[in-house]
């Protein structure tokens, strides 16, 4: 008797404990294109040695912001119903990490862009999107990977700020 | 005068002799001692012009730290007057040869073993032959210290170059004992003419006996138009004393390094 009084009490506890969850809405997805808009002024510069890296070299990396006015660095993205429209950079005083001064964009998938393409009439810059986390916050960190016949030997990592 | 023109004739035919190795191509440009390369060479003008059949002959490390890079014969060097058939070049048309190799497979070293390689084109029974050509560097696989660090390894005219002098590591005793003060840098063309003027910067220290400066070539000097930015050298100096305790300026040693195409 006390074995089905105890079997009772487990499966009213269990029933009771049951109740309908609200599955709520995922939403809509995050729109990188949209967190990409606006203009961006360059924050941090890090500098890495690819080859260095892969074979385990103890200088591996360093933060080249100081080493020349980079912070002056600016670029601007616009959207045109939602794709990618122009850009304009302006270097100020710093190297020009790209060389276009102004033309159109685009990315290779506008739900989760990877590689931006530049474009000014016959010249093209590639830049990756290195991450998404934060550019919803305002922060943009664009890759470039140099290499030599084939062989990715450089990359940068620019890390933008909106403003 | 017969001393002149002998000298100026020694000097010629060496000339001639290294001619053909700057037709060579590699490819990849750059490779570590792990890397199968393939290189292309026109032996127009050398003593195996004409030639359908050549043979490699190859060494490592020659003039290399023999306690870190071992000199060896590659395996194709069996016997000069009968190359083997693994010494054969593939003949691309006339005078083009080519030839594919991995430095560790071709010496018989591990790959941290290896600095740079050497060879020489002739024929199978060794009557004719080229000049030993320069030495081609492997890209490092293992990290050596030196006192004249450069980082990143490999350089475009567009990226940050940063100088390292580890005054702990030089050899010099003038270096040693110099208070590290600067750092000039020259930059040189295709042609090997200096671009614009040289450049002397003060160091920053980065502590414990390391000092750097930090450049980028194209931002620096103004680069003329088809101009093509080919090597940099650079020293570090800075102040010693003399015997009897008066400042004295030291120069250090003078180094170079190439320019790469980086795209």
């Amino acid at each position: 008797m006390q074995k089905y009084f105890f079997l009772f009490i487990i499966l009213a506890t269990a029933l009771f404990a049951c109740k309908p969850e609200t599955i709520h809405d995922i939403g809509q997805p995050f729109d990188k294109l949209k967190s990409m808009e606006g203009n961006w002024q360059l924050q941090k510069v890090v500098q890495a040695d690819l080859n260095a890296i892969k074979y385990g070299f103890p200088y591996k990396e360093i933060d080249i912001t100081s080493k020349a006015p980079f912070t002056e660095f600016k670029v601007a993205f616009t959207l045109n119903n939602g794709s990618p429209a122009a850009f304009t950079t302006t270097p100020g005083g710093s190297p020009k990490i790209i060389n276009l001064p102004s033309g159109s964009w685009k990315v290779d998938n506008a739900q989760t862009p990877k590689l931006v393409t530049l474009i000014n009439n016959l010249d093209t810059v590639k830049l990756d999107l290195a991450t998404y986390s934060n550019l919803g916050n305002g922060q943009l960190q664009l890759r470039v990977t140099k290499r030599l016949d084939g062989k990715d030997l450089l990359r940068y990592d620019y890390y933008f700020k909106k403003i | 005068m017969r001393k002149i023109f002998l000298m100026a004739g020694c000097l010629l035919m060496t000339a001639l002799a290294k001619a053909q190795f700057n037709t060579i191509t590699f490819k990849p440009a750059v490779f570590t001692a792990e890397d199968n390369v393939t290189f292309t060479i026109d032996v127009s003008g050398s003593d195996v012009a004409g030639e359908s059949e050549l043979y490699i002959w190859t060494w490592c490390n020659k003039e290399a730290d023999p306690a870190n890079y071992p000199g060896k014969d590659g395996i194709t060097n069996t016997d000069w007057n009968s190359a083997p058939a693994i010494a054969k070049m593939t003949q691309k048309t006339g005078n083009i040869f080519e030839f594919s190799f991995t430095g560790t497979s071709m010496y018989g070293l591990d790959p941290g073993k290896l600095k740079h390689f050497q060879f020489l084109i002739k024929t199978k029974n060794g009557s004719k032959k080229t000049a030993d050509s320069p030495k081609f560097p492997f890209d490092p696989i293992v990290f050596i210290p030196s006192a004249y660090r450069v980082f990143p390894g490999k350089v475009g005219v567009s990226d940050m170059i940063n100088l390292y002098f580890h005054q702990d590591l030089a050899t010099n005793s003038d270096e040693q004992r110099m208070t590290p003060k600067t750092v000039t840098v020259t930059l040189y063309d295709q042609s090997d003419a200096v671009i614009g003027q040289p450049k002397t910067w003060n160091l920053l220290s980065e502590g414990n006996k390391v000092w750097s400066y930090s450049f980028i070539p194209n931002f620096a000097w103004t680069i003329p138009n088809n101009t093509t930015v080919k090597r940099f050298t650079w020293h570090f100096d800075g102040t010693g004393v003399d015997a009897n305790g008066k400042p004295v300026p030291v120069t250090g040693t003078t180094n170079e390094k190439t320019i790469d195409a980086l795209k």
